[in-house]
């Protein structure tokens, strides 16, 4: 099986987090090959590719326009947004917002968010500039998110 | 043009056609196509997932159905080819479906709507130079947001969780969505279970499609759940996500093997595919996967 290094494997999943706030259409629910639909289970597990990658097939990865427009709509779609970083931060937020009841500290410090290590160092820096421009519309869109983050949280320590 | 509601309907519909026709680049020169592909969204979602031929550049009128088996098997019961391109729908695009232009219909963010609130209660709203050009152009008008809902509107309405792949989902899952958030909307609402509901691939489709079967469910969570509620007859449901920042999700799983779409995609590069034939050929644990396009 081959593998990706890590700017090859930026340059394959390309601004895959873009393509999640991209609403899917019925077409991308089937695969290419059938004109049936074939439900995920039973499809060659080799070769078959989920709706999100079915659409880049169809029409071309997410482009500059589709960031526009989900960073223009971020705030009217999303009720509450968080951040991996801000973990516990944002189950604060997300408690607020949809049960008005603050979350036990305690219970948000149960869980284990897997790998902390983001370092850069000891990757080459022409592989981080592949990586930056593999992905400058998910940087962009994270920017975006993180912004309205940090308002949300202005306004819950109003509250809290 | 008077600023009435009419002009902002007619701008909201603009505003979007343009933002489907963007990603179509060679689109959108053509001024009377882009108003009649944005018209005809309505009968284009009917229409078979079969009926797809693509053609990047069609030179005459017959490349259409050269391109296209299905049309091309019509012409031989035909006594010309003239009558074989008169029944002949040329689509340019198959991205426009009346699902997509309604939205996601989400509640708006809940701490800037509050913020609004107290601005509002205030009466001291401050002047924004840029709030009357998103209302002309239609970007506020979008069926996406309920009319300043309050907190008991948040607190009651179906959850949508977008779960983003290695951006922390499975702890956000584990601990509010199956977790706080289930056991204070069961606190909520006493007697009746709330119910959860994963949208993967074939659920999210079911979800879409069967909407006669549709169960209240109050809670979903899933990486294609962007825009399930506008099926939700509880609709508008409060979305929410954690996002990570990209270099970080990249770390998080730096070996992957080669997906089957980036071999198709480097073997057959173009939208002009008319038929492909996969052919996978296993040599020595490398699997090895040989794209040939017919046009």
């Amino acid at each position: 099986m081959r593998t990706l290094n890590i700017a090859q494997w930026a340059e394959e999943k390309g601004n895959f987090m873009l393509e999640h706030f991209l609403q899917l259409v019925p077409e991308d629910w089937y695969q290419i090959s059938t004109n049936y639909y074939v439900p995920w289970r039973q499809r060659d597990r080799e070769t078959r590719i989920n709706p999100i990658e079915n659409r880049r097939v169809r029409e071309g990865p997410a482009n500059i326009a589709d960031l526009r427009f989900v960073e223009e709509h971020l705030e009217d779609w999303f009720a509450v947004i968080g951040i991996t970083e801000r973990f516990e931060e944002s189950m604060m937020l997300f408690a607020f917002a949809l049960t008005g009841e603050s979350i036990p500290k305690n219970m948000v410090g149960s869980v284990h968010t897997h790998n902390q290590n983001t370092s850069v160092s000891g990757v080459e820096a022409k592989k981080i500039e592949r990586v930056n421009a593999a992905v400058t519309l998910d940087t962009g869109l994270y920017h975006a998110a993180f912004s309205l983050f940090e308002k949300q949280l202005v306004q819950l320590e109003k509250y809290i | 043009m008077r600023n009435g509601s009419a002009t902002h309907r007619l701008l909201a519909n603009w505003n979007l056609a343009l933002y489907f026709l963007s990603r179509h680049d060679s689109l959108l020169g053509q001024h009377a196509f882009r108003a009649s592909l944005f018209h005809s969204g309505v009968g284009y979602s009917k229409l078979p997932v079969s009926s797809s031929c693509f053609v990047q550049e069609p030179l005459t009128k017959l490349a259409p159905l050269l391109a296209c088996p299905t049309i091309v098997k019509d012409i031989e019961h035909r006594t010309s080819t003239y009558r074989a391109i008169q029944d002949c729908v040329v689509l340019h695009s198959r991205e426009l479906s009346s699902q997509s232009t309604q939205g996601p219909i989400g509640l708006p963010n809940f701490f800037s709507n509050r913020g609004r609130q107290l601005m509002k209660n205030d009466s001291a709203q401050p002047h924004n130079p840029n709030y009357n050009l998103k209302v002309l152009s239609g970007l506020k008008l979008l069926k996406t947001r309920a009319k300043d809902p309050d907190d008991a509107t948040y607190r009651n309405a179906p959850t949508v969780f977008l779960h983003i792949p290695k951006a922390a989902g499975n702890s956000v899952k584990k601990l509010f969505v199956k977790g706080f958030l289930l056991e204070q909307r069961n606190s909520q609402q006493l007697g009746a279970k709330i119910k959860m509901q994963s949208l993967h691939i074939d659920t999210r489709r079911d979800w879409d499609i069967k909407k006669q079967a549709k169960h209240p469910y109050a809670v979903f969570f899933g990486a294609f759940a962007f825009g399930a509620c506008a099926s939700h007859p509880q609709a508008p449901c409060a979305y929410y996500v954690v996002c990570n920042p990209p270099y970080n999700t990249l770390q998080r799983k730096p070996h992957h093997p080669r997906s089957f779409v980036s071999l198709l995609l480097e073997s057959c590069p173009s939208t002009s595919i008319a038929m492909l034939l996969i052919l996978r050929i296993n040599v020595a644990q490398d699997l090895v996967e040989q794209c040939i396009c017919a046009r």
